[in-house]
């Protein structure tokens, strides 16, 4: 099974910007943590990152008839972007909206999403680990989203 | 040294929630997280009102701290389901919250619907919940499995060499 990990702006600065809210782990290692978990429960994971909103929608149609999963950190396109949300809304397979923080504790120009209305789930404010624990889940999820 | 003890909280409505088939009820959900919190060497105290004052004190009681020893090392909180998540004041729900993030609990908000679904029946109710204490990780629409990742998000945080949270 594939998945494709798809993160927003600013993400590819993690490890240096803001570390007290993002941590110092950067997008390299939550990469290969990824893939990791994904070959640990035999999943190819597609890990991406852009700073551009059409190139996320194109990644998002590509997922289509290819990917079982979307993983999607869209960062703050996560709060502006109805291209984003329609994208996922084409997207049948399971897909999941992920943050490091959880964006409802930040400033309120960040409370709301347009991604989570489109999306099976939204996991917020487990820190990088959350990448890999998502993916760890995505077996089962996916299998019941099928079975329905 | 003592297990660390987990609280799970679940409020009005929660036991309803789980009615699709193929839906695990509230029970096999507790008897997984008994399982998870004994494969990661913790206790488990797993609760379910729907009463909303006694789930507001239930919170209140986890956040006091005696001696420097406290009771619950996390809380993993679902507040509310369907209509019965009408039955709680919002403020005070968040304030509660908000106080136990101040007493240094960890805690996790779990819903099992994805209450950002407007298909979810009364998804509006449980919504206007959502409390924005700083720290408070969140986790909605992934059923029963959203209990599983709490418990293992809140374990990783509980042990030493934390990543990034908040």
């Amino acid at each position: 099974m594939k998945v494709t990990v798809i993160n927003g702006p600013n993400l590819n600065l993690l490890g240096t910007r803001e570390p007290e809210i993002y941590g110092t782990d950067t997008l390299a290692s939550i990469s290969a943590s990824c893939i990791a978990q994904g070959a640990e429960k035999g999943l190819l994971i597609e890990f991406m990152q852009s700073n551009h909103e059409g190139e996320i929608v194109d990644w998002i149609h590509q997922a289509i008839g290819e990917a079982d999963a979307i993983v999607i950190n869209a960062g703050a396109y996560t709060h502006t972007s109805i291209a984003i949300h329609d994208a996922l809304r084409a997207y049948a397979g399971y897909k999941v909206e992920l943050h490091i923080s959880n964006p409802h504790t930040r400033e309120t120009f960040r409370h709301t999403s347009y991604i989570a209305p489109a999306v099976d789930a939204v996991v917020a404010g487990l820190g990088v680990s959350g990448y890999a624990q998502v993916i760890e889940l995505l077996p089962d999820l996916i299998a019941r989203k099928k079975s329905r | 040294m003592n297990k660390q003890t987990l609280l799970i909280l679940n409020g009005p409505g929660v036991a309803n929630a789980v009615d699709r088939p193929g839906d695990a009820t509230l029970e096999q959900i507790r008897q997984a997280c008994a399982s998870s919190c004994k494969a990661l060497g913790m206790k488990l105290d797993f609760r379910h009102t729907d009463d909303a004052g006694e789930l507001l004190s239930l919170v209140a009681k986890a956040s006091a701290t005696t001696s420097a020893v406290k009771s619950y090392a996390g809380l993993i909180i679902n507040p509310a389901s369907g209509p019965k998540a009408k039955s709680i004041d919002a403020a005070s729900y968040q304030a509660a919250l908000e106080r136990a993030a101040t007493a240094q609990l960890p805690i996790i908000e779990v819903h099992i619907e994805n209450i950002f679904d407007d298909s979810v029946e009364n998804a509006d109710a449980a919504r206007r919940l959502q409390a924005s204490a700083a720290g408070i990780g969140f986790i909605s629409g992934l059923g029963e499995f959203g209990y599983q990742l709490a418990i293992k998000a809140l374990h990783h945080r509980l042990s030493p060499g934390d990543d990034a949270h908040g």
